[in-house]
């Protein structure tokens, strides 16, 4: 699985200002790539997982899975397209206060219409791996913010989506936190041979990357920290 | 500070306008329905008093007779010999302008030289000119209203033709009366004036008059009285409007009630809107705090909105009233046509005190709704703002005092009920304390509900069923107040069908044992009223001796006057023995209480036997006779909803006894075995011919009869449907506000992979799952509202029993119109969901 990025565009107006946010960004994702993305606070970096997840939809341009184009998809085929290829980890965790921790894993996998029991099996087994069995039958709200980064990432995880976004998701928690979190995420996902795509701040998660790319003036470029931090490194 | 304050308010008025709109819509409908009902009723009510007092005059007392009215010479003695100067002779009846649609002429001879005092609307009348002699030497000389002649097309000189009893005549309009006081248009717009002696002459009543006027000292008084005949009595002028008036008050009552219960059903609404706005305030409300704004000024702030929604909704709510209530007088004066009066409403009678009553309860309501709301404000603290699940984690622990305080009202309601059975207005309360009762059991039953639902919900719709369950549960607070005014419209509706339904069937039943005879001779006079001219006592005779014919019974309906104000009275020559099942209660057999009746006792019809509390065994009742003052001892009750004054079956013989009345006004006719009902129709007809009569099979009666009845009811059903609106209203405005307040969570769910077509699954699912909720728990409370209504409410106000009769019909449609308003209601909020970018909303916190 591919995901290609071509001349995407992205612009938000309002009565006084435009302001260009991607303006003709390109660039290949390739089959189990692990793909940092930095910039400023911003900058268009979630803006950039909504394209790629068909949240949004860019002014010009064209997202292409396998070959096939985004904007070419209906609402209907977009759903069916992030149920059964795409993990989302929200910045903010998104975990719905309505359902509880277990409810919240299997949901993907029932929206893709796997039987409740499968889905809550499979559910158990991932809030296992991320260390949260005991309490599938809370709700979000009893979490700390490391255990509910946690169970997204279980979510995320639950229908083995050939492709992860993760937006910063440990931009809302302390750095040992963070470090343990994200170690869970990329090891997750390298076993599972999925592409991620990991929007962060650090230099030090983004050294764990195949690949590392930076949103500058609304376009996506190479990195230039990371590579100036490879070369000051010693290999 | 303050200003800052009423700004923010304005402007969340103003972000939501779709919000805002719907709880003044709310507001405007139930004071809409309100005020149309009340224009409705005071319009009958003063155009009768009108009517009444305009024919009344400045009389102070009135000297009456029997049904036949006085002699004429009591006049003369009373001005000539003893010296009642001011005194007016009047002479009273119907006439029908047959070339005008039945309009209904009310006949008034007077003798203009002893008007003078009287009626100063008369005195325009150039009675004494040159030209105008014809008014007292030309007996078919007639002054209509100006307005009857104008919308008539008619003018001086202009031919008239009328029916009266059972003859046409042709009358001349010599002049057209045009009172100067505007209010006397309308009151007397279907007067026709003539000279008495005309007007004895055309209401067959020689020598006879209806009625003296007389302006009286107090000390005259009893001077007077000494010198009346047995027979003939004096009374207070203003008591014959008055009496008239109480007649409708019961009926007029129903309606008010039903009225401030569309208003309640509003103040739902409000409620809901007002916390939704509260609750999504949290954050700022926290910052006001935090900016040294004390709970009492954020308590009066959103009470200030409440009553600014309040103020607005209830002048669009006056302005659609004065509309509504157009139709509404249309229905209202058409039933009070049928059944108690005829009422001739031309002008709205719309006052200041109904506008500002309207307003109050408008105002009032809404604060009301609104302050649970401010209190929940007022309670946020500075620095961790109210949040939605501190809300509902709330309203989860309220919810067994809620119940409680349920069970609580509906034992408030019964003793009400058991304890002032005759005091009408707290049964109504005692319905209302039902009827919240009901709401505060609700959110109880949801989530038992939800708990019996989540399986089957499941098992059928998946993860859509599911989150729909749990979308219903967790806003508790929200969709229970929404299914709670919901339930409560439709259990109105189920409790409204079948009380209608039993009662409709119960007359039935009733008409099919009463209307035994096979054809029915009256004047048409009156349709549905009670006035029926009367007929010739030897039409029976003629009517015996056609061939077919086997048995003639005659009837009479006559209002009698008696020391509690008039009775009706209902006279028959029994010649069948009637259907034992009439009888409601009595310490006889059927066949005793017939020959007791022969021989001078009563029955009396139940709503009589309520009004005047009367047992069936040792009670009499005392009417004025024509030798005086009589009592007769009632035997029994028997079963009659022909009018809910109630009425007084005396025997042929008894009447004529004590009454120098021959007049009959209806007959009833058995055939012979093996006769043809048309064919000795037929003959009867061609016998009568020219006579202005109407000969009925019991088949058009019972017809007739059941239309009547379904008139009656028409306002009710079209305020039973307009309750309905407003709750559906109710649920849209909350289903808006879920939706609006759950946008990150529901955008959530679309990223994670959720179709937009399971999106609208998901929401016509919890919508329909609410309205199936109202529907199921509309039964239970249906029922218990019919129970109200048909054994407390009906049988207060109008002394009827009733059977009552459960069919399944209204249940499943309450369930049907439950799910899908619920699901209709939910399609704006969908359309505006699935028009939201799933990525703005992500980012809203
Ligand atoms: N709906 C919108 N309307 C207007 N401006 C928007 C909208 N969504 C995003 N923006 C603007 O686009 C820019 C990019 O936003 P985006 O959320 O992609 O940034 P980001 O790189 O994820 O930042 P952060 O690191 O703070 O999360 C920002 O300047 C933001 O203000
Ligand atoms: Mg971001």
């Amino acid at each position: 699985m591919s995901v290609e990025l071509i001349d995407l565009s992205k612009s938000y107006r309002d009565a006084e200002h435009s302001r260009e946010v991607l303006c003709g960004v390109n660039a290949t994702i390739a089959d189990n790539e692990f793909l940092a993305i930095r910039g400023r606070s911003g900058s268009g970096k979630t803006t950039l997982l909504n394209l790629i997840a068909g949240l949004d939809t860019p002014d010009s341009g064209i997202v292409r899975i396998d070959g096939l184009s985004l904007q070419k998809m209906s609402e209907n085929e977009k759903a069916a397209y992030r149920r059964e290829n795409i993990g989302f980890i929200f910045q903010f965790f998104n975990l719905l206060p309505t359902l509880k921790i277990i409810e919240n894993v299997s949901l993907p996998a029932e929206l893709a219409k796997v039987r409740q029991d499968e889905a809550e099996a499979r559910a158990r087994s991932l809030l296992e791996s991320v260390g949260l069995a005991d309490r599938a039958n809370d709700y979000p709200d009893k979490l700390s913010g490391g255990e509910q980064q946690r169970v997204a990432i279980a979510r995320a995880l639950i229908q083995s989506p050939k492709i992860i976004l993760a937006d910063e998701p440990t931009g809302n928690l302390d750095s040992v936190m963070g470090a343990q979190v994200m170690e869970l995420l990329i090891e997750m996902s390298r076993a599972r041979r999925h592409i991620l795509v990991l929007v962060t701040h650090s230099h030090q998660i983004a050294s764990k990357a195949d690949r590392v790319l930076m949103i500058k003036d609304c376009l996506l470029v190479d990195d230039p920290g990371l590579e100036g931090q490879l070369s000051d490194d010693p290999p | 500070m303050r200003r800052a304050l009423l700004k923010t308010s304005y402007r969340m008025l103003l972000r939501r306008p779709l919000q805002s709109f719907l709880m003044l819509l709310g507001v405007a409908l139930g004071v809409a329905v309100f005020i149309a009902i009340d224009v409705a009723n005071q319009s009958a009510r003063r155009s009768f008093e009108l009517s009444t007092e305009a024919l009344i005059g400045r009389a102070t007392h009135q000297v009456r007779g029997g049904p036949t009215g006085i002699a004429e010479d009591l006049y003369r003695e009373l001005r000539v010999e003893l010296g009642f100067r001011k005194s007016a002779p009047v002479v009273e009846g119907l006439a029908v302008a047959v070339d005008f649609e039945d309009h209904i002429l009310q006949i008034l001879g007077i003798d203009p030289f002893a008007e003078a005092s009287f009626r100063s609307y008369l005195n325009e009348v150039p009675y004494f000119q040159a030209g105008f002699e014809a008014f007292y030497t030309d007996p078919s000389s007639v002054i209509v209203s100006e307005a009857f002649a104008l919308r008539n097309d008619l003018k001086p000189g202009d031919f008239l033709r009328l029916q009266v009893n059972q003859r046409f005549e042709t009358m001349t309009i010599l002049a057209l009366l045009a009172p100067r006081e505007g209010e006397l248009t309308a009151a007397l717009d279907n007067i026709l004036l003539m000279d008495i002696a005309a007007a004895q002459e055309l209401t067959g009543s020689l020598g006879r008059l209806s009625r003296i006027d007389l302006i009286l000292e107090k000390d005259e008084i009893a001077d007077l009285e000494q010198h009346l005949p047995s027979g003939v009595r004096l009374q207070v002028a203003s008591e014959q409007a008055s009496a008239a008036a109480q007649l409708t008050s019961a009926f007029e009552l129903n309606l008010s009630a039903l009225s401030l219960l569309t208003l309640a059903v509003g103040m739902f609404m409000i409620y809901n809107s007002m916390m939704f706005s509260v609750v999504q305030r949290r954050t700022s409300l926290g910052i006001l705090r935090t900016l040294g704004v004390t709970p009492n000024q954020i308590l009066g702030m959103i009470m200030f909105e409440a009553g600014i929604i309040g103020a607005i909704g209830s002048i669009l709510g006056i302005i659609l009233g004065l509309r509504l209530g157009q139709g509404a007088i249309q229905l209202v004066s058409q039933t009070i046509n049928d059944l108690y009066y005829v009422v001739n409403v031309r002008e709205t009678a719309i006052t200041l005190a109904v506008l500002a009553k309207a307003f109050a309860l408008g105002i009032f309501g809404s604060l009301l709704a609104g302050m649970i709301p401010a209190l929940e404000a007022a309670r946020v603290e500075p620095v961790s703002a109210l949040r939605r699940s501190d809300l509902e984690q709330r309203v989860r622990v309220l919810i067994p005092g809620l119940s409680r305080a349920g069970i609580v009202l509906f034992v408030i309601s019964a003793i009400l009920m058991t304890v002032f059975p005759r005091w009408l207005a707290l049964n109504f309360a005692a319905l209302f304390l039902m009827i919240l009762g009901i709401a505060f059991l609700v959110p109880r039953s949801v989530i038992m509900f939800m708990r019996m639902a989540q399986r089957p919900m499941s098992f059928m719709f998946g993860i859509h069923g599911r989150l729909a369950v749990r979308a219903v549960v967790m806003g508790l607070s929200r969709t229970s107040v929404a299914i709670a005014a919901f339930t409560i419209s439709l259990a109105v509706t189920i409790g409204v069908s079948v009380m209608i339904s039993s009662f409709r069937s119960t007359v039935g039943n009733w008409l099919e044992t009463t209307l035994q005879a096979d054809l029915y001779v009256t004047a048409p006079l009156g349709g549905g009223t009670r006035l029926i001219a009367p007929l010739a006592p030897e039409i029976a005779d003629v009517f015996e001796a056609i061939e077919g014919v086997q048995l003639v019974e005659t009837f009479l309906s006559v209002a009698i006057a008696s020391p509690s104000g008039p009775v009706q009275l209902s006279v028959v020559d029994v010649k069948r023995t009637r259907d034992p099942s009439i009888f409601r209660k009595s310490n006889l057999s059927p066949e005793r209480i017939w020959d007791r009746v022969l021989e001078g006792s009563v029955i009396v019809t139940e709503p009589f036997a309520y009004h005047f509390e009367i047992q069936p065994t040792g009670d009499q009742v005392t009417l004025f006779t024509d030798r005086g003052e009589r009592s007769f001892p009632v035997v029994g009750i028997y079963f009659d909803y022909s009018s809910d004054r109630g009425a007084i079956l005396m025997s042929d013989q008894t009447y004529r006894q004590f009454w120098d009345d021959p007049s009959i006004s209806s007959l009833s006719i058995y055939i012979g075995e093996g006769e043809q009902v048309e064919v000795v129709a037929g003959r009867i007809r061609a016998s009568i011919q020219g006579r202005g009569l109407l000969v009925q099979e019991n088949r058009t009666i019972r017809e007739q009869a059941l239309a009547i009845f379904d008139r009656t009811f028409a306002v009710t059903n079209a305020l039973r449907i307009l309750t309905i609106v407003i709750a559906f209203i109710g649920v849209l405005s909350s289903l808006l506000a879920l939706i609006l307040e759950r946008g990150r969570a529901q955008a959530t769910i679309q990223a994670l992979g959720m179709a937009p077509k399971g999106l609208i699954k998901t929401m016509l699912l919890e919508s329909g799952l609410m309205g199936a909720t109202a529907g199921i728990l509309a039964w239970p409370a249906g029922i218990l509202m019919s129970i109200m209504l048909i054994y407390v409410i009906n049988q207060r106000s109008f002394g009827w029993t009733m059977d009552m009769q459960l069919g399944p019909t209204p249940f499943y449609q309450a369930l049907v119109v439950g799910i899908l308003a619920a699901m209709i209601a939910a399609i704006y909020p969908i359309i505006l969901l699935l028009r939201q970018s799933v990525a703005e909303s992500l980012r809203q916190e």
